[in-house]
C-alpha cells in the first residue's frame, strides 16, 4: 500500500514537474545547420560535458562550440539574422537574450580560431562578434574574423559595413570599409589596410560550407569537374 | 760382413727412399677467380659442401703421404704476406683430389692453426681482398719433406658496383645509333648488355626488362666498356621509334658454381621518333600520357564519364587539349593528377563528378 | 509502423502534388486537354504541366510567358514525356499581380497551333494571378533549407523560426508539408523553433524537388499565416550515386606481328584481356596476357592476375602481382602468388607471398671422373650413380625462388606512419637437378613518415638490414660442426656457445652455415638506410635526402639497388610567374668504399639544372638544361702500383628545346631541340665521348582531315677515335577518311652519312564499329649492305 502511495506521489508530482521542465527549456537562440567531422558543443543550459554536435541541434545562449582539424560547423541564429561558420580548430561562445520577437545582444565570442559570418541587414541591434582584444559590430555584411594563438585579431570585411572597437590599448573604434582588413596586435597596435588576395581566398574558403574544392579536367569537348573535400 | 750387408741394405733403402722422395711431386691447381667467400678457407673435418677451388695432384699415387697447407694474406699491394692459417692432414694414400674432399673423405685434417687476429681483420673487411697465397707441402708418413708448391690468388675490389655511365636515365636517344657505356668492374670476365621495351608506364623497369624478346638480348661485350647499337649483332630487333626502352648491363665474375653476376641499375630511356607517324614523337607521347591517365580513371570516375573522356580525344588531329587544373588555375601533370584523384577516391573524398560540355 | 507511414507519404507525394494547391485549367483544344499550374506566389517557381492528346502529331511544345509590365514573352521549351509536357517558370520571374502565358504547339507536319486555340486570332494569353508577399512572411522564417538550396539527403532537416510571431500563436499547432504531404506529426518544437529532422526519416523522403509549406496557427486554432520555400533534395551526390553502382569495362586486344631482322624472321602473337568492375566501394580487376614469347626455358612472359579491393580497407591480388613495400625491401618485383593488405586506419598490415623466379632445369653437357674434372665454374658435382661419373659440365639452371614479405604499420600516413618490414626469400634446392648454390635472404626493415602542415613538411625515412646465405644446399651447421669450427684454437675465435645461441635464434629464419653473411655486420656492411626532408613552401619544392647502402646489403625483392654508396642529394623545384616558369636545381654527392674494400674511394658528384618557360600567350615555350657529372677516385693514372685503378671523368651535357605553335595560313606546331654532351675521361679506361644532336620538327594541319610532318635531324658522335655522323629527313602525312573512322598515315625517311638507311612507315587504323578498332602497321627498312628489315603487324582491339 505504502509502495503504491509512493508511486502515486511520484507520478502525480515528480513526473509532471519533469515534463514541465522538459517542456519549457530556455529557448534556443541558434541551430546547427551543417557539421563536418569533429565538432563538439556544451549547451548553455547544461555545461557539464562536451557532446558531439549534429546538424539540427539547437543551441541555447552561452553555448560553446569547438571544432577539430578539418572540421566545420555552420550555425544559424533563430531570428534569421545570420550564419556563422566555425572553421577548423576554433572555439566559439554564443550569447544572446531572447526578447520579444527578436534576440537581443547577439554576440559570438571567438576564443580561438577563425569564423566566417554572413549577416542580414540589422534593424536596431547590431550583430556582435567579439574576441578578448576587440569587438566587431556588424550591420549586415560578410567577412571573417580570426583570433590567433598569439592573440592577434584579424577582421576582414568582404561587403557591407561594420566597425571594430578595441578592448585593449586606447580602446579606439575603427569603421571598416568593404574589402578592408584590420589587424589588432596584442600590444594594441592597429593595422588597417586593404585586404590581400590571400585574405580574399580565406574568406571564400570560410564561406564554403561543403569544405569542398574542385579539380577540372579540360578536354576538347568540355571539362570534367571533380568536387572533393579536403 | 754382417755390418757391411746392413750398411748396403741401409744404403739401398736410403737411396731408394731418396729416389722415392725425389720422384714425389705435388701440383696445385687453383680456380681462376677474383671473388671468393671467406668460407673457402675454413678448414675443418666436419664441414660439408665446401667450395671447390683447389685441385691437388700428388705423383706418384698410391704412396702414404701427409699434406701441409699454409694460407698467407697480403692486404694490399704495399703490404707483405702474413700467415693466416695452417693445417696438416692425416696420412693418406697419395692421389688427385680437390680441397672439398679434405675433411669429407679419407683425407682428414689432423692439425689446424690460425692467426686469429688476422682472421678477425679479414672478417672485419667482410670478404677476401688483396692477395691470398696457398702453399702446399707434401711429406711422407715419417714426416720427411717430399715436395712443395704454391699459388697466389688476387682478389680485386670485391665490393664493386656497376653503373651505366651512358645513356642517362630519361635520355632521348637516336634510334639509329647510341652508345651504352659502363664503368669497369675489376675481375669481370665479360659484360652482358640487355635492353627491352617498356610497353606501358605502369610496368616496372625490372618487369619490362624481363618480359618477352629483348631488343638487345644479353649481348656479350667481352671486356669492353662500351658498345654502340649500330654495331652488328647488338640489336636483335629493329628499334621502334618513340618507344620506351630499359637497359641493364651485367658483369660476370668467374667463380665456383656458375660464378657471380653483378648487375647495374636499370636505366629507362626513350627512343626518338624521327620517322614515326606525323608528330608521333610529341603527339604519341602526349596521347599515350592521356590514354594512360584515362585508363587510370577507369575504376575511379563513372563509366559514362570515362567513355566521354575517351571520345573527347578520338577525333583530334593535333595534340588534344587535355589538362588538369585546380580552381585557381594551377596545372597538375597528368601523372600527378591521376595519383591525386586516385587518392581522393580511396579516401572517399569525391563529392561529385560532372561533365560540363 | 513509422516505416509504413512514410511509405504512404512516399506513395502519395506524387498524387497530392498534382491535386492540392493547383489550378486546373481546361480549354477546348485539339492537342492539350488540361493544364495544371502549381502554387502561384511571388518568388516561388511555377510548375506548369499539360496533358496532351494526339501526342503523335506533336513535335514540340513551347511555353511563352511574361510577367506584369513586360512586353516581350519569354519562351521556354516544354519537356514532353509520354502524354504530358512540363515546364517551370523560375522563381525570379514570378511577379505579382499576375503572369500571362500561352503555349505554342509545333506539329509534326510543320504547322503551328496554339493553346489557347484562339490565341492565333485574338492574341489574348491566359493569366495566372500571383499572390504578393505578406508582411507576415518575415515573421515566420524558414531557416533551413534555404530557398533553392540543393540539400544532401544525409544533411536534410527543416527548421522554422517563429521568433517574430505574436504571442497568441501556438507553435505546436504548426503544420508542415513537404510537397503537400503532411509531416506535422514528426516535427519537434524547441522554443521558437520548429524542426523536422531528415536524419530520423532518412531515405523515406525521396530525392527530388520539394516545396515546403508551413502553416502557423493561433491559439484558437485559426490559420495565422503560411510560408513556403522550395529546395531540392539530392542523394549524397547524383554522381556519387553513380559511382557507387556497378561499373565495369574491359577490353580485348590481339596482335600479330612479324619482325624480319638480319634475315631472321620471328612472329610475335599476343593477346591481352582486361576487365575492371566496381560496385559501391568494391572494385575488381582481372587481366590476362598471353604471348608466343612464353618459353619453358625462360622466366614467364605470360601474365595473369586477379585483384579485388575495398576502398582503402582491404585489397587482395592473386597471380602476377607487383607488391610495393618500402623501396629498399620489395618494390617493382613480379611475385607470382598473393599480395594483400588490410587497413584499419591506426593499424595496417600488408603481406605478399609467392614465386619470384620459376624453376628452369639446367642441362648436363658432359661428365667427368674425379681425376679429370676441371676446376671450372660450370663443372659441378652430379649424382654419380645416375650419371656414372661424379662431376658434370652443365648449363646451370635456375632454382625456384619463393618470397614472403610482411609489413605491419601504424598510422594512416596522413600525418604519421611507422612500419616494420620482414622479407624472407629462399631458393628451393630440390626444384632442379642441375643448379649451383641455391641462396637464401632475410631482410628486416623499418620506415617512418611524418607529415606536418598539410604535408608541406614531410620527413620520411627507411632502414633495412639484410642477411644472405650464398649456398644453402648443405643445410645448417650442426652443433658438432660449430664446436669444431669456432672457439680458441679453431679457425674462428668466437665462443661456440655464442654461435649456437645465434643459430638457435636466427636459424628459425635463415639457414646458418659457412656461407651466411655479412661477416662484418658491425661495420654496417648490410645496412641500407635513407632519410629525406621535403619542404613545400612559397612555390618551392625543396628536398634534402641522405642515403647509405652498405656493400653487402641485398634484398631479393630489390635486386638492382646500387650498393656501396652513401651521400647527399639536394633538389629544389621552383614555380614562378603563376606556374609559367619552372626552375629545377639538383646536386648530388655520393661516394663508395663504405667498408674500405676498395683501393680508393670514388666521389660521384652530379649537378643538374633546368629552366622551363611555358607562357600562357602565344610565344614559344623554352626549356634549357645543364648537367654535369664528375667521378673521381683521386688515384693518379701515372701511379706505378695503382695507376690502372684511376677513375677521373667529367661529363657535361647541355640541352635546349623550343616548342612553338603558330598559324601561318594554317596551324603549325614546331619543335626545335639541341643536345650536346661530352665526356672527358682521364682515368685508366679513357673512354672519351662526344655527342651532338639537332632536331627540327614541323607538324602542319592543312585541313581537319589532313596533316603533315617534316623533320630534319643531325647527329654526330665521337667515341674514342671513332666518329659517326649522319643526317635524317622525314616527310609524311596523315589523312582521315570515312568520317574520321579510317586513318592513314605514311612517312618516308632517308638517312645519309656514316649510317645509310631508308625507312618507310605505313599505318592504317580503322574504327570498324563503335568499340572495335583495327590497326595495320607496316615498316620497311632498307639498309645498304645489309639485309632489309621489316615489321608488319595487325592489331584488333575491342572495348566492352
Amino acid at each position: 500500500m505504502k509502495k503504491l502511495f509512493t508511486i502515486f506521489i511520484f507520478s502525480v508530482i515528480i513526473i509532471p514537474l519533469c515534463v514541465l521542465k522538459a517542456e519549457s527549456p530556455k529557448d534556443p537562440i541558434a541551430i546547427a545547420k551543417k557539421v563536418i567531422k569533429e565538432v563538439t558543443f556544451k549547451d548553455g543550459l547544461e555545461k557539464e560535458s562536451w557532446i558531439d554536435l549534429k546538424a539540427s541541434q539547437t543551441l541555447s545562449a552561452e553555448s560553446e562550440v569547438k571544432t577539430g582539424t578539418k572540421s566545420l560547423a555552420a550555425i544559424l541564429f533563430t531570428d534569421g539574422s545570420g550564419t556563422i561558420t566555425v572553421r577548423e580548430n576554433s572555439h566559439l561562445f554564443i550569447y544572446g537574450d531572447k526578447g520579444d520577437k527578436k534576440i537581443n545582444n547577439k554576440n559570438s565570442f571567438l576564443d580561438k580560431g577563425v569564423i566566417g559570418f554572413k549577416v542580414t541587414k540589422q534593424k536596431d541591434d547590431a550583430f556582435l562578434i567579439s574576441t578578448p582584444t576587440a569587438v566587431a559590430s556588424i550591420r549586415g555584411s560578410s567577412g571573417f574574423v580570426e583570433f590567433d594563438d598569439d592573440s592577434t585579431f584579424i577582421f576582414h570585411l568582404n561587403d557591407g559595413s561594420a566597425s571594430v572597437k578595441l578592448l585593449i590599448g586606447d580602446k579606439a573604434e575603427q569603421e571598416i570599409g568593404e574589402g578592408y582588413t584590420i589587424e589588432v596586435h596584442p600590444d594594441g597596435q592597429i593595422v588597417y589596410r586593404a585586404a590581400t588576395s590571400e585574405e580574399q581566398t580565406t574568406f571564400n574558403d570560410t564561406m564554403n560550407l561543403n569544405n569542398s574544392k574542385k579539380l577540372f579536367i579540360n578536354t576538347p569537348d568540355g571539362k570534367v569537374e571533380i568536387e572533393y573535400t579536403e | 760382413m754382417k755390418s757391411f750387408v746392413t750398411l748396403i741394405i741401409s744404403f739401398l733403402l736410403l737411396s731408394y727412399s731418396s729416389v722415392l722422395s725425389q720422384s714425389t711431386t705435388i701440383e696445385l691447381y687453383v680456380f681462376d677467380t677474383s671473388q671468393l667467400d671467406l668460407s673457402a678457407f675454413l678448414f675443418d673435418n666436419n664441414l660439408s659442401n665446401q667450395q671447390r677451388i683447389m685441385q691437388v695432384d700428388i705423383i706418384p699415387t698410391g704412396k702414404k703421404v701427409v699434406l701441409e697447407g699454409i694460407v698467407s694474406w697480403k692486404e694490399n699491394l704495399n703490404s707483405s704476406f702474413v700467415e693466416v692459417a695452417t693445417f696438416k692432414t692425416n696420412t693418406f694414400i697419395s692421389r688427385t683430389f680437390f680441397n672439398d674432399e679434405i675433411g669429407s673423405s679419407e683425407i682428414l685434417f689432423a692439425e689446424k692453426n690460425s692467426n686469429s687476429s688476422v682472421v678477425d681483420k679479414i672478417r672485419t673487411i667482410g670478404k677476401p681482398t688483396g692477395q691470398v697465397e696457398i702453399k702446399i707441402r707434401v711429406f711422407d708418413e715419417k714426416n720427411t719433406f717430399l715436395d712443395d708448391t704454391y699459388k697466389t690468388l688476387t682478389f680485386e675490389n670485391p665490393a664493386q658496383t656497376l653503373e651505366i655511365t651512358s645513356p642517362f636515365s630519361g635520355d632521348e636517344l637516336n634510334p639509329l645509333d647510341f652508345q651504352i657505356a659502363w664503368n669497369e668492374v675489376q675481375g669481370a670476365e665479360y659484360y652482358l648488355v640487355k635492353a627491352n621495351y617498356k610497353l606501358n608506364e605502369s610496368q616496372s623497369d625490372e618487369s619490362a626488362l624481363n618480359s618477352g624478346t629483348p631488343v638487345i638480348n644479353n649481348f656479350n661485350a667481352g671486356a669492353r666498356l662500351a658498345i654502340n647499337t649500330s654495331e652488328p649483332n647488338v640489336l636483335q630487333r629493329e628499334l621502334l621509334e618513340g618507344s620506351q626502352l630499359v637497359i641493364q648491363v651485367t658483369a660476370h665474375i668467374n667463380g665456383t658454381g656458375g660464378g657471380s653476376n653483378l648487375y647495374s641499375k636499370i636505366v629507362p630511356v626513350t627512343i626518338q621518333a624521327l620517322t614515326g607517324s606525323p608528330g608521333s614523337g610529341i603527339q604519341n607521347n602526349a596521347l599515350n600520357e592521356i590514354n594512360g591517365f584515362i585508363n587510370n580513371m577507369v575504376d575511379i570516375l563513372p563509366n559514362p564519364i570515362v567513355n566521354d573522356l575517351r571520345n573527347s580525344i578520338k577525333e583530334e588531329n593535333a595534340i588534344p587539349i587535355f589538362e588538369v587544373e585546380d580552381e585557381d588555375g594551377n596545372g597538375k601533370t597528368l601523372l600527378e593528377a591521376a595519383n591525386f584523384i586516385k587518392q581522393l577516391k580511396k579516401d572517399g573524398k569525391i563529392i561529385s563528378v560532372k561533365y560540363l560540355k | 509502423m513509422l516505416l509504413k507511414k512514410f511509405l504512404k507519404i512516399f506513395l502519395f507525394v506524387g498524387f497530392f502534388f498534382a491535386l492540392s494547391f493547383e489550378n486546373n485549367i481546361a480549354q477546348v483544344n485539339d492537342y492539350i486537354s488540361n493544364i495544371t499550374i502549381s502554387q502561384q506566389r511571388e518568388g516561388l517557381p511555377i510548375h506548369i504541366k499539360s496533358d496532351l492528346r494526339n501526342t503523335t502529331s506533336i513535335s514540340e511544345l513551347t511555353l511563352a510567358y511574361r510577367s506584369f509590365g513586360m512586353n516581350e514573352y519569354i519562351k521556354s521549351e516544354m519537356l514532353i514525356v509520354s502524354d504530358q509536357a512540363k515546364v517551370t517558370i523560375p522563381s525570379d520571374r514570378v511577379k505579382a499581380p499576375f503572369m500571362e502565358y500561352y503555349i505554342i504547339i509545333t506539329l509534326s507536319d510543320g504547322n503551328i497551333s496554339y493553346y489557347p486555340s484562339e490565341f492565333l486570332d485574338s492574341e489574348t494569353p491566359l493569366q495566372i494571378s500571383i499572390e504578393a508577399p505578406s508582411p507576415k512572411d518575415s515573421e515566420i522564417i524558414i531557416l533551413t533549407p534555404e530557398k533553392g538550396e540543393k540539400v544532401n539527403e544525409k544533411e536534410f532537416f527543416v527548421s522554422l523560426s517563429l521568433i517574430g510571431v505574436p504571442n497568441n500563436i501556438n507553435p505546436k499547432a504548426t503544420k508542415l508539408f513537404l510537397n503537400d504531404v503532411d509531416v506535422s506529426e514528426y516535427i519537434v518544437v524547441a522554443g521558437d523553433l520548429i524542426i523536422f529532422s531528415g536524419e530520423n526519416n532518412s531515405g523515406l523522403i525521396p530525392i527530388g524537388n520539394y516545396l515546403i509549406k508551413a502553416e502557423v496557427y493561433d491559439s484558437t486554432g485559426l490559420l495565422y499565416h503560411s510560408v513556403q520555400t522550395q529546395f531540392e533534395l539530392i542523394s549524397s551526390s547524383v554522381a556519387e550515386a553513380e559511382l557507387s553502382q556497378f561499373n565495369y569495362n574491359g577490353n580485348i586486344k590481339g596482335e600479330s606481328r612479324n619482325e624480319n631482322y638480319n634475315s631472321s624472321s620471328i612472329f610475335y602473337n599476343n593477346l591481352t584481356a582486361n576487365f575492371n568492375g566496381s560496385y559501391k566501394d568494391w572494385s575488381a580487376n582481372a587481366m590476362i596476357y598471353l604471348s608466343s614469347e612464353e618459353k619453358n626455358y625462360l622466366q614467364p612472359v605470360n601474365r595473369f592476375s586477379f585483384s579485388m579491393e575495398k576502398e582503402d580497407r582491404f585489397s587482395l591480388q592473386a597471380g602476377d602481382t607487383y607488391p610495393r613495400f618500402p623501396s629498399l625491401i620489395l618494390d617493382g618485383k613480379r611475385v607470382r602468388g598473393f599480395n594483400g593488405s588490410l587497413d584499419f586506419g591506426v593499424f595496417n598490415i600488408q603481406a605478399a607471398a609467392g614465386e619470384t623466379l620459376r624453376k628452369i632445369e639446367g642441362k648436363l653437357l658432359d661428365t667427368y671422373s674425379s681425376k679429370d674434372a676441371p676446376l671450372e665454374s660450370n663443372v659441378i658435382r652430379i649424382d654419380s650413380l645416375r650419371y656414372s661419373n661424379p662431376f658434370g659440365r652443365v648449363d646451370l639452371g635456375t632454382f625456384k625462388r619463393n618470397i614472403v614479405a610482411i609489413r605491419p604499420s601504424f598510422g594512416s600516413r596522413e600525418n604519421f606512419e611507422l612500419g616494420f618490414s620482414y622479407l624472407h626469400s629462399k631458393d628451393e634446392n630440390s626444384s632442379i637437378e642441375f643448379g649451383a648454390r641455391p641462396q637464401e635472404n632475410l631482410v628486416f626493415g623499418s620506415d617512418l613518415f611524418v607529415g606536418i602542415d598539410n604535408q608541406r613538411i614531410v620527413l620520411s625515412g627507411e632502414a633495412a638490414f639484410s642477411l644472405i646465405n650464398k649456398d644453402i644446399s648443405g643445410g645448417s651447421l650442426t652443433d658438432t660442426q660449430i664446436d669444431s669450427i669456432f672457439g680458441a684454437g679453431s679457425f674462428i675465435d668466437i665462443d661456440p656457445n655464442d654461435v649456437k645461441k645465434v643459430k638457435d635464434y636466427l636459424g628459425k629464419f635463415i639457414t646458418i652455415n659457412q656461407y651466411i653473411g655479412p661477416l662484418n655486420p658491425q661495420k654496417f656492411s648490410s645496412l641500407a638506410a635513407e632519410g629525406a626532408l621535403s619542404l613545400n613552401y612559397f612555390s618551392n619544392n625543396l628536398k634534402l635526402s641522405y642515403i647509405y647502402r652498405g656493400n653487402e646489403f641485398q634484398s631479393f625483392g630489390q635486386n638492382f639497388l646500387r650498393t656501396d654508396v652513401k651521400g647527399f642529394n639536394f633538389s629544389d623545384r621552383i614555380r614562378l610567374l603563376e606556374n609559367q616558369l619552372f626552375v629545377s636545381l639538383g646536386f648530388e654527392l655520393l661516394s663508395d668504399n663504405l667498408q674500405n674494400t676498395k683501393i680508393a674511394t670514388t666521389d660521384y658528384s652530379t649537378f643538374s639544372s633546368s629552366v622551363s618557360y611555358f607562357p600562357r600567350f602565344n610565344f614559344p615555350s623554352i626549356t634549357v638544361g645543364y648537367y654535369r657529372f664528375d667521378n673521381n677516385n683521386g688515384l693518379n693514372i701515372l701511379d706505378p702500383v695503382y695507376g690502372n685503378y684511376a677513375i677521373d671523368d667529367i661529363s657535361n651535357r647541355f640541352t635546349l628545346n623550343f616548342g612553338y605553335r603558330f598559324t601561318l595560313e594554317i596551324p603549325h606546331s614546331a619543335n626545335l631541340s639541341f643536345s650536346t654532351s661530352s665526356r672527358d675521361d682521364n682515368g685508366f679506361s679513357n673512354t672519351d665521348a662526344n655527342y651532338n644532336s639537332t632536331n627540327l620538327q614541323v607538324n602542319s594541319t592543312w585541313a581537319s582531315d589532313l596533316s603533315s610532318i617534316f623533320s630534319a635531324s643531325y647527329y654526330s658522335s665521337e667515341i674514342g677515335l671513332k666518329n659517326i655522323d649522319f643526317f635524317s629527313l622525314s616527310i609524311g602525312g596523315k589523312y582521315l577518311l570515312l568520317e574520321n573512322k579510317l586513318q592513314l598515315s605514311a612517312v618516308f625517311s632517308p638517312t645519309f652519312g656514316d649510317i645509310e638507311r631508308q625507312a618507310f612507315d605505313f599505318i592504317a587504323s580503322y574504327n570498324v564499329i563503335k568499340n572495335l578498332d583495327l590497326i595495320f602497321q607496316a615498316r620497311y627498312y632498307r639498309i645498304p649492305g645489309r639485309s632489309n628489315s621489316s615489321i608488319v603487324g595487325v592489331t584488333a582491339q575491342y572495348n566492352i
